[in-house]
């Protein structure tokens, strides 16, 4: 997981409503992914293609599939920042319970940081803000 | 220039400035020491009372909040402020 919902797992006081995740591009995750996506009834929430189901071809793209499901907005990222993919990312990730026995991997907010500023639109260079105060915040001061 | 005009609002100046034998109000301590807000305008305590929470009470508090906004929309989609009323002020 990444994005903002990342950010809030790890104490960032922001508000966001889609998830964000970097998914594995190997074939045997895809087929997992098409799998779980349709109890989901995933569709992208793009103008003028909110009937197409996202298709293996589609998750094994780099780009982002920007989809709405039965549970809210759903970003599947092939890559994100400069190209960034899954593989690159699992080394900075850190896993967290949220509940229930349920298990997540989420981008460590150092470089979900560094990510974001790579790229940062105006809504990201808020978010940024508020990313940063919270790493200082964690941060034990020596 | 003395005289208040009909409807005017009291000049509240004089009463507010010191008097002679006042003591001179406390200062404020400085922003940087003691506000909540950072320099870059974050609520330090709102990023405090996050960390102070789990991770799952701190998706709980995300939920709630999107809820919440969800609701407001919802409402005032429902019930739009612009026609309320308006009855009274046309014409």
């Amino acid at each position: 997981m990444v994005g903002g919902v990342s950010g809030v797992l790890q104490g960032a006081p922001i508000t966001t409503f889609d998830l964000d995740i970097v998914h594995s591009r190997d074939p045997e995750n895809i087929e997992r992914l098409i799998a779980a996506l349709e109890p989901l009834g995933a569709r992208y929430r793009t103008p003028g293609a909110k009937e197409i189901k996202p298709e293996r071809s589609h998750l094994q793209s780099p780009g982002h599939q920007l989809l709405m499901t039965r549970g809210g907005p759903l970003d599947l990222l092939g890559t994100i920042g400069h190209g960034h993919g899954y593989d690159d990312l699992i080394d900075q990730t850190t896993e967290m319970e949220i509940g229930k026995g349920l298990r997540i991997r989420v981008l460590k907010l150092e470089t979900l940081i560094e990510v974001k500023e790579e790229t940062a639109g105006e809504k990201d260079k808020a978010a940024l803000i508020i990313l940063r105060r919270t790493l200082q915040e964690k941060t034990p001061k020596s | 220039m003395g005289r208040k005009a009909p409807g005017q609002l009291p000049d509240r100046r004089q009463k507010l400035s010191p008097r002679k034998g006042m003591k001179k109000a406390v200062e404020t301590p400085p922003a940087s020491r003691h506000s909540p807000y950072s320099e870059d305008g974050v609520d330090r305590t709102l990023v405090r009372w996050m960390l102070s929470l789990s991770p799952a009470e701190r998706l709980q508090v995300l939920q709630n909040n999107v809820g919440a906004i969800l609701r407001l929309r919802r409402d005032t989609t429902q019930f739009p402020i612009d026609s309320a009323d308006t009855s009274t002020k046309r014409g």
